[in-house]
This record gives structure tokens, C-alpha cells and sequence, in this order.
């Protein structure tokens, strides 16, 4: 019997007195149900894709004082993200590719600040995506 | 369609047919179960081996610390997809991975994962093997039931697989299955291995031993014997006592019974003892060695591990015996040079003991391997030059009889008797855990000069010692990758300290 893969997503969000993020989250095309900015969902062996779609930001939603500081805003953040009890928060937030509505992809460690999608491609089971991600040779050690 | 098919997983050192999956496809097939057996270990190594991936690959496997290039992962995760394709097109009812070591545990992942995209569910996994039972500190379980609970597996096997697997089969078993040990009468019962459906021409002729080096011999293969399973000692750093717990054996005529079979079947002439030690039970040995000296004398030749006897326990006849059955080559493992650190390892081998053994095999021409371990924790500076001294001490004497196997520097491998035991306390050991990784980065409360840097140190003199008196036992490039490995491995421990040192400065 196929082992069934379990996902749990937690969101936070930047609401402005009279405004609320209007968001969802799909998880392979599917979009799953928003409790309490919790996003549960079954993720299938091999590859998954799972998307932070953020849709009603205007320029008008980001406030700031005289000096220029933000002191409203209206975002979405990841907070945390588990898939089969294992925390892969961090990793979702490296290696997720946040495009905005203006095609650019900006890198904002899982902060949504402009409307546009966070996805972050990820394979089960996750001990192996993670074995994977820690692989290949990068620039930062060198051991050969 | 076949009920089981039965492979061996890489990484592991293959000179000739692994055994694994003949001897459970005998086994099975004693039940009625169609089976197929694949070296696949051997296939990987001698169909790639001259690939310029391979060794950053093969690297890897054994050290998973290290990081690979895009490149080779690339080819590596092709022959992965290769090796599912077919097993795809056998298409068994089950696939049963054999892992020898913890060093098939990534090329096992990565089939299981490629075979279960390629199958959905419905090849049925199997794994089993000594490599299965090792702690993931990342996941704070053991690599089995990593696999099983990902769904990477269905079915693990821990324990002796010779008659469980059947019983998987049989009866359709899945999760955790743990077997007892065999006993005597039941290794005893074992079938001969059925090599049928291996391609001999696949191994080389020419690297008939994993300890000789002499590679001018005849050409043929090497074919592995089992004659005990255990170990009769139950020294400090070494986890067979884990693995096999109590030491059993099969009667000296059952092998040689088995040995004169395989030579008759298949014209082979050099055996290899899989046992941790062939002289373990002293009374077998002796009734083999006769047996061959008598039905086959001098016609094969054979090796495996040794261990150091006193000369009441092993008088000459025995070395006599072992010459006169064809004993090519014993591997020792002698460790070190120093009484005083063989006494804490639980050795139980005295000087006069080694220099006995090692005399005697001089005098029947047996060649002789000693595996050697740089820093074992009490070893200091005059314990070392006690080995080195050994050596160079026997060196003229040998007749070229003797060389050397420089094993490592020492680890602390989980499960053995020293980890997390009163002796480990005794001795204030503390690990460095890197990335999982807390085997080699130790350092002892009670013997601080002994760290990292010095046990390297101390493994490359003992190589190159080897080298300069042409006492080494392995192919130079098998050594000077061993050397790569450990200054590679220094080199990272120094960049974590490095950064350890940088983030609390930060702090």
C-alpha cells in the first residue's frame, strides 16, 4: 500500500486597519483549505509543487510616516512549513521562487509583500529532497 | 514474472561474485520462490570504474559529508534511472536490496525512490543487510525506519535473511521484521550459493584477492565462503558484535564440503572468507584445512581474517595445516603495535603472541596483512612509534610476506562496545557533530594530544611507511585516495570549527 505524505503549511499575515491579504495556497494545482491561515494537504511521492498566491496588494497598502518608515503594511508570510512532521520551513524560504506581478523574482526568504506567487518545488519523501538540496557542491566549502 | 528479485546495492569493494544474492536465491528457491539474483555492486563498479565520475561518486557514497558537482550527480542519477528501467522490466513481484555496509545506504535510497516513480507501489521492497542498522542523527532514527517510514521501502529485514526472506514472501510480510540469529545446525543447513545467473565474465581475472597483491597469479575468479558468523572477541571499536552477536559456526567439513562443490562447478580456485576471523574456532579450521589438504591439496588457494593466537591455542600443526589446504594470504587485525592499547581494545594478543603468529607464517610462506588504526583514543606518541617500529622491525624478516593495511584514522562507529559505555566516559570522550557526522571528530579528556589533525597525521606516515618499504597491500591510487579522503575530511572539520569559532564571535 502507498504511504500517504502529509503537509501542513502555517501562514502569517500583515492585515491594515481596514484591509486583509486576500490570498490562497494550492499544493499541485489543487487549492487547499484555509483554517485559520493553516493550509493542510497530502503531498504525492515525487515531485510536488506548492504555491502562496497573493492577489489584492495596491500601491496604497504600504503606509509610511514622514521619515519614510513602514509602519503599515499589507503582506503574507510564510511562517512555518512541515511535511511529514519534519520542519522544512527554512528550506522552503531559500529555495522557493517568489515571482511578483511584474515577472520579477525577487528573494524575500518567504516575506510576500508585492501580489504574485511564492512557489517552492519540493519531492517526497522529504528526508530525500532534503539529502538532495545538501548535495551538490557548492561555492561557500570547498572540498576537493 | 519472478517472485524475488535479489541485488546487492554499492558501494562496496567487489573483486568477485558477491555472494548475498546467490546464496538467498538458493535459499528461496528451497521454498518453491522463483528468484533472480544481480550483482549489481559488481556491476556498478566494473562497468564504471573508468568513468571520471566514478570516484566523486564512489566518494560520496562512502562519505555522504562530501558534496558532489552537478555534473556527476548528473551521470550518477542516469545509471540510477537505468538500473530501475530494468529492474522495471524484470518487473519482480518483489526486489530484495542486500546492503553490505551503511555505505550502500545512498545508492539504496536513490533506486527505491527511482523504482518506486517508475512502479507506483507495486514492486514490493525489500531491504535488508549489516548496512541498515545506523542511527540519522538529522532525524534522530535509525536509516531503516527512515526508509520504511518514508514509504521508500516496505518491508526491513533486520537480522539473518538466509530463511526469513522466504517467509517474507511466503506470506506477504511488510514493516519491521526482526529475525533471531541462526544457530549452528541452521548455518549448518545452509545450501550452497547458486551462481547461475551471474555473467562471470563481468569481474576480473587478474585481482583474485582483497588482501594480495601478488597479481601475477592464474586467471580466475574469487568466490566468497562463509564458514562462521560472529567474532569470538569483543573488541572496543569494532561493531560485529552488534551486527552478528554471538559467534556460530558450520563444521570444518560442511566448507570444505562447499569449497570442493563450487571448484567442481565452476572450476574455481581461489576462495575468500567472508568470517571476521577464520581461526575462530579453532577445531573447524583445523578439520577444513585437513579435509582440503587431503581431497584437494595444494589445487586451491584461499584467504580471510586471522586473528592472533598464542602458540598454546595454535600450535604449528595448524600453520601446517593451513599451508598444506592452500592458505594464500591471512588479513590480521593487529591495530596497533602497543600492547597497552591492544589490552584496551580487548585484543587479548600479547607481543610474544604476535611475534609467534607472525613468525609462523613467515615459515609456511602464508602472506600476512596487518590492518593498522591510527589514534585509537589511549594511543600517544610512544604507543605510535611501537607500531611503526613493529614494522620495520618485520620488514627484513618477512621474505616480502608482510604488508600493510592502513585502515583509518580511528572512528567512534555507533554500536560498538566503546560508544556510550562506561569505557567512553572512563576516557571523557567528546564528539564534534558535524552535519550528523560525529564518527571521526573526536577528542578524549584523558589523552588530549590526541586530535584530528594528529591521528591524520599519524594514518599519512603510516602510508607512506608502506609505500617507501613497498609493504602496501592495495593498488598506490587506492592509497593516495585514502589519504585524499582523510585530509579532505581535516579540512572540512577545520572549516566547521572555523565557522563555529566566526558564529560565536558573532554572537
Amino acid at each position: 500500500m502507498q504511504k500517504k505524505y502529509s503537509l501542513c503549511l502555517k501562514i502569517k499575515v500583515m492585515c491594515l486597519t481596514d484591509k486583509n491579504p486576500e490570498f490562497y495556497v494550492r499544493l499541485n494545482q489543487i487549492e487547499l483549505a484555509n483554517e485559520k491561515n493553516q493550509f493542510n494537504g497530502y503531498p504525492t511521492f515525487g515531485a510536488n509543487t506548492l504555491e502562496v498566491i497573493f492577489l489584492n496588494k495596491s500601491e496604497l497598502d504600504t503606509k509610511i510616516d514622514k521619515d519614510g518608515k513602514i509602519i503599515e503594511d499589507l503582506s503574507v508570510i510564510i511562517d512555518t512549513l512541515t511535511v511529514d512532521e519534519i520542519d522544512i520551513s527554512n528550506n522552503c524560504k531559500q529555495y522557493g521562487i517568489y515571482t511578483t506581478q511584474n515577472n520579477t523574482v525577487e528573494n524575500t526568504y518567504g516575506f510576500l509583500h508585492k501580489n504574485g506567487v511564492f512557489c517552492y518545488n519540493f519531492i517526497t519523501p522529504i528526508f530525500y529532497h532534503l539529502r538532495n538540496k545538501n548535495l551538490i557542491h557548492n561555492i561557500e566549502i570547498q572540498h576537493t | 514474472m519472478i517472485d524475488v528479485l535479489i541485488v546487492t546495492a554499492p558501494f562496496t569493494y567487489t573483486l568477485g561474485p558477491s555472494m548475498a544474492p546467490a546464496l538467498l536465491k538458493s535459499c528461496v528457491s528451497q521454498q518453491q520462490i522463483s528468484a533472480q539474483a544481480w550483482d549489481l555492486s559488481a556491476e556498478f563498479n566494473f562497468e564504471n570504474q573508468s568513468n571520471k565520475y566514478y570516484s566523486e561518486i564512489t566518494a560520496w557514497m562512502q562519505q555522504p559529508e562530501l558534496k558532489v558537482s552537478v555534473e556527476a550527480f548528473d551521470w550518477y542519477s542516469k545509471l540510477i534511472d537505468s538500473y530501475a528501467t530494468k529492474i522495471i522490466e524484470i518487473f519482480p513481484t518483489c526486489l530484495a536490496i542486500s546492503c553490505l555496509t551503511q555505505n550502500s545506504q545512498r545508492f539504496t535510497e536513490d533506486l527505491c525512490y527511482t523504482v518506486r516513480l517508475k512502479s507506483v507501489d507495486k514492486i514490493k521492497i525489500i531491504i535488508g543487510g549489516n548496512g541498515i542498522d545506523i542511527i540519522q542523527f538529522e532525524y534522530g532514527k535509525k536509516w531503516h525506519d527512515l526508509m520504511l517510514d518514508s514509504g521508500l521501502a516496505d518491508c526491513v529485514l533486520l537480522g539473518e535473511g538466509d530463511y526469513a526472506l522466504a517467509k517474507i514472501i511466503k506470506n506477504n510480510l511488510s514493516g519491521l521484521i526482526i529475525e533471531p540469529q541462526l544457530s549452528n545446525e541452521m548455518l549448518e543447513q545452509l545450501p550452497i550459493p547458486d551462481y547461475s545467473d551471474y555473467n562471470f565474465d563481468l569481474y576480473p581475472k587478474n585481482k583474485r584477492s582483497y588482501w594480495r597483491t601478488d597479481k601475477t597469479q592464474a586467471a580466475g575468479l574469487t568466490f566468497s565462503i562463509t564458514a562462521s558468523r560472529g567474532c569470538v572477541r569483543d573488541c572496543s571499536f569494532c561493531d560485529v558484535g552488534k551486527i552478528w552477536g554471538r559467534y556460530r559456526f558450520r563444521s570444518g567439513s560442511t566448507v570444505a564440503k562447499e569449497i570442493i562443490e563450487l571448484y567442481r562447478r565452476h572450476s574455481v580456485t581461489f576462495f575468500s572468507f567472508t568470517d571476521s576471523l577464520m581461526n575462530g574456532g579453532l577445531k573447524p579450521f583445523y578439520e577444513m584445512n585437513q579435509i582440503l589438504a587431503s581431497d584437494l591439496p595444494r589445487v586451491i588457494n584461499y584467504e580471510g581474517q586471522f586473528i592472533v593466537r598464542s602458540k598454546k591455542d595454535m600450535p604449528e600443526r595448524y600453520f601446517k595445516s593451513m599451508y598444506d589446504a592452500g592458505c594464500a594470504n591471512v588479513s590480521i587485525g593487529l591495530e596497533s603495535g602497543s600492547e597497552s592499547v591492544r589490552n584496551h581494545m580487548g585484543k587479548g594478543s600479547t607481543d610474544q603472541d604476535i611475534d609467534y603468529t607472525t613468525g609462523m607464517l613467515i615459515k609456511y610462506g602464508i602472506e600476512q596483512n596487518w590492518n593498522i588504526i591510527a589514534g585509537y583514543p589511549t594511543e600517544t606518541d610512544q604507543d605510535w612509534q611501537k607500531t611503526i617500529d613493529l614494522i620495520k622491525y618485520w620488514h627484513p624478516r618477512s621474505n616480502g610476506l608482510l604488508k600493510i593495511d592502513p585502515i583509518g584514522t580511528f572512528l567512534m562507529l555507533q554500536n560498538t562496545p566503546m560508544v556510550n559505555t562506561q569505557m567512553y566516559k572512563d576516557l571523557g570522550i567528546n564528539t564534534v557533530n558535524i552535519e550528523g557526522y560525529t564518527e571521526f571528530s573526536w577528542v578524549s579528556k584523558s589523552n588530549t594530544k590526541n586530535t584530528f589533525d594528529v591521528r591524520v597525521n599519524r594514518f599519512i606516515e603510516l602510508c607512506e611507511l608502506a609505500k617507501s618499504l613497498q609493504m602496501t597491500s592495495e593498488d598506490t591510487d587506492n592509497l593516495n585516495q585514502k589519504i585524499w579522503l582523510v585530509k579532505t575530511q581535516l579540512e572540512w572539520y577545520k572549516n566547521h570549527n572555523a565557522k563555529k569559532i566566526f558564529s560565536m564571535s558573532q554572537n
